[in-house]
């Protein structure tokens, strides 16, 4: 079910009026029965590999607990194996077999081309089998008690707000918020709301309305020329964004309703003034568990300089991975690896370049210049995230770069305008949270009116030049 | 119930009225500039909806609208005729169109310029229903086929910002420009460029399978237009290169010959087939083409319908 579907106007409210209305001790059945028809409403069958992951990892959990020594080791790789495991069964089977067709056939050694798996990935698996792998780790670290209640747990894995596309949480964090009861509580309430609705306009007025001008100019790389490609680009940087963190905030919302906090996932990113301030602004989540779960292990910055750069550009690789099974993600990935080890290794040379040339004299040009060559940085990593493969991610760049003609004002005229409305709405929003906290307040005003005149003015937009049941949100596709 | 349930739902009941009362002063703002508008696309599905009397009529989609020209009808049959043919359009916004007009008046010569994959597989047609959105109070009759859209249209319909949705601009622009960028004889679009080769050689079309509903759509239109003494004539009309199989050229020609209704194909005709100077681009022809075209078919009709006019 998506958050922007009709089917979830009715579901959202159902589902929360009963929450409250049962006693604390059914609420985790009637959740994860509403999580079960949630995840149900996209492909059934897809439901079994939950199930087994969950029911893997519960028994995992309480086997690490109660083992001593090496075995809890061993557990604790059962439970990873058979997470990796069917990620790697149906996020990358398909590539592994592409990739081994290449080389033998490069090499002439191939007769009959490996055969390819006829399937579609199941909805959000990266994201609940990460979530899934944090418990199992937690419970091996002692940070986390292992969950006795299987239902819990299953609610855990499967809470529907976050179940397809995050945020990625850790069971210290939601573990023990499905145990505690919740009463309903008015300023909660309203400011779930606010999230979702603002959430909503993200999605349905910016993201979709983006991606209608896009979308016909990246599927036909071809027959567009470098300024429409360049501003497709530019869009897709807003369009992402705002799907993302547009789920995000409805989902964060629509738990907080129910008295659960999730964590927060976007921070206004494209106000980063670095690649590095970018990830821990940009899918939170996912930036924290691999440096949880995978930079730390490595060893962090707690090791000589080529140790720690390798660490720093081995993660953005598997994150690149994660993203998606296609070389294209894997060099996106790569591509803010070596950004962030080249910010790095020359870090005391662009201090002295910004000194030499009084900068530093200037910080709010400089804060300028630096939030624009970070969001420039990530436009371009952006176009082999968005291409539909690597040498149409090549082609735009190669147009961009030198073939310049009129813009492509999108298949219907009301496209460019409808975009430029939505990226001022967002550019002022983003903007006056970023640099003016606690004023030019419109959701949290003291002013009733002011506060109604901006719910009812985002309502009747979404009405009014929402896209609607444009499809799903980028992110489900990982 | 606790006191701050209260005091949230009564907020939220304010919200929602608000809300609706917007939605219903604002909406029927719209409505009303909406159908005042004089030129655009929505002007041309206003006048084939709510007003045009004409004896032939000609339906489909760009393509239609295109390559008939209504005035080289006019003057072959001694008539008046309408081009009813609307850019991105398919069987379902036709049948629609058909069921708007019959509750009105019924057409004598009934053409319907089928698109040579229009009874296959694409969603995109569906969405494009949009375009019916605000004449769905008015015509119930239309009302099964944008349902379509998603199982949930009938109550998005309620909302008449959601009618309009699409429609801002158009209405903002065709109010106060008050003239259409494009030229427009009798619902006929002429297109003067020659075909640019080049795109051609990137035009591939895939085969997709045929699609149950536009099927049985086509299959009502073919049965609902030929009633009432009304002559129905399914014409494919060239293209620049033919697309090779064609399933729905397969199934159509199946469905009229059941119905007893003329089907002609000329996608592949010789006279146009990559002839450059006939076509505008992959699947127009140009106004060249098009009056070719017209004087070829207007004579084939003019044979048909003589009885009836």
């Amino acid at each position: 079910m998506l958050f922007n579907s009709f089917q979830f106007l009715i579901f959202f409210p159902v589902v929360t009026i009963l929450y409250f209305l049962l006693p604390h001790k059914w609420r985790w059945l009637h959740l994860l029965v509403a999580s079960c028809i949630f995840y149900l409403a996209f492909i059934p069958v897809y439901i079994l590999i939950l199930i087994f992951t969950i029911i893997i990892d519960y028994i995992a959990g309480i086997l690490i607990e109660n083992a001593r020594g090496p075995r809890r080791k061993t557990f604790l790789l059962i439970s990873i194996i058979a997470n990796v495991g069917v990620l790697a069964i149906f996020k990358y089977f398909n590539f592994f077999v592409d990739n081994v067709n290449a080389v033998l056939s490069a090499f002439h050694l191939i007769v009959h081309p490996l055969p390819f798996w006829n399937i579609i990935l199941p909805i959000g698996l990266s994201f609940h089998t990460f979530q899934a792998m944090s418990y199992t780790i937690e419970v091996y670290r002692n940070n986390q008690k292992a969950e006795r209640h299987f239902g819990i747990y299953a609610l855990y894995v499967m809470f529907y707000p976050q179940l397809v596309a995050g945020p990625i949480e850790r069971p210290q964090n939601l573990l023990h918020q499905f145990h505690e009861q919740h009463y309903f509580n008015n300023d909660r309430v309203v400011k779930g709301l606010r999230l979702m609705l603002w959430g909503l306009f993200m999605k349905v007025v910016i993201a979709d309305r983006l991606a209608t001008y896009v979308n016909p100019v990246y599927e036909n790389v071809g027959q567009h020329n470098g300024t429409s490609l360049l501003l497709a680009t530019l869009f897709f940087c807003l369009q992402i964004y705002c799907d993302f963190a547009g789920y995000s905030y409805v989902a964060i919302g629509s738990a907080k309703v129910m008295g659960i906090d999730l964590m927060t996932n976007f921070r206004r990113p494209y106000f980063s003034r670095s690649i590095s301030e970018f990830w821990s602004r940009w899918h939170i989540s996912l930036s924290t568990w691999f440096r949880d779960y995978v930079y730390i292990p490595l060893g962090g910055n707690r090791v000589n300089r080529c140790r720690w750069y390798f660490n720093l550009f081995i993660v953005f690789l598997i994150s690149g991975f994660w993203h998606g099974a296609d070389w294209k993600f894997v060099i996106w990935g790569g591509l803010h690896g070596f950004y962030l080890v080249f910010a790095l290794a020359t870090q005391q040379w662009r201090d002295g370049i910004n000194d030499k040339f009084g900068l530093t004299k200037f910080p709010r040009l400089l804060h300028l210049m630096q939030v624009l060559i970070t969001f420039l940085l990530c436009a371009f990593a952006w176009i082999f995230f968005r291409a539909n493969s690597l040498s149409d991610a090549l082609l735009i760049i190669k147009k961009i770069v030198f073939d310049h003609g009129p813009l492509f004002s999108g298949n219907n005229p009301a496209v460019l305008p409808y975009c430029a409305f939505g990226i001022l709405v967002l550019a002022f929003v983003d903007f006056k949270t970023e640099y003016f906290v606690g004023r030019l307040l419109l959701f949290y005003n003291k002013n009733i009116y002011i506060r109604y005149l901006s719910y009812i003015f985002i309502i009747v937009t979404l009405l009014l030049i929402g896209v609607f049941d444009s499809g799903q949100f980028i992110y489900f596709q990982f | 119930m606790n006191n701050s349930i209260i005091i949230f739902l009564k907020k939220l009941f304010v919200l929602i009225l608000i809300i609706v009362f917007i939605d219903v002063v604002l909406g029927k703002t719209l409505e009303h500039f909406y159908f005042k508008m004089k030129s655009g696309q929505s002007s041309r599905i206003t006048y084939a909806m709510t007003q045009s009397q004409e004896d032939v009529v000609v339906f489909g989609s760009s393509r239609a609208n295109h390559h008939y020209v209504t005035t080289l009808l006019e003057d072959s049959l001694h008539t008046t005729a309408y081009n009813a043919g609307i850019d991105g359009q398919g069987i379902l916004f036709q049948y629609s169109l058909l069921k708007a007009m019959q509750s009105r008046y019924q057409p004598k010569v009934i053409i319907l310029d089928l698109n040579p994959d229009g009874l296959e597989e694409a969603s995109i047609y569906y969405d494009r229903l949009y375009v019916l959105l605000p004449y769905y109070k008015r015509y119930k009759e239309i009302q099964p086929i944008v349902n379509v859209r998603s199982p949930y249209e009938h109550l998005k319909a309620m909302s008449t910002l959601y009618r309009y949705n699409y429609f801002i601009l158009p209405i903002l622009y065709n109010n106060i420009l008050n003239k259409s960028s494009k030229e427009d004889i009798k619902g006929y679009e002429p297109l003067y460029k020659n075909i640019d080769l080049t795109t051609v050689k990137k035009a591939q079309k895939k085969v997709l399978p045929l699609d149950s509903i536009k099927v049985a759509n086509f299959r009502s239109f073919i049965k609902e237009a030929n009633r009432n003494n009304c002559k129905v004539m399914v014409y494919i009309s060239p293209i620049f290169k033919t697309y090779g199989v064609s399933p729905t050229i397969a199934m159509a020609k199946k469905i009229c010959s059941d119905e007893g209704v003329f089907f002609k194909d000329y996608s592949s005709h010789p006279f146009f087939k990559e002839s450059t100077q006939y076509f505008h681009d992959f699947n127009h022809l140009n106004n060249s083409g098009a009056e070719a075209y017209s004087r070829i078919i207007s004579g084939e009709i003019k044979i048909l319908v003589s009885s009836k006019l």
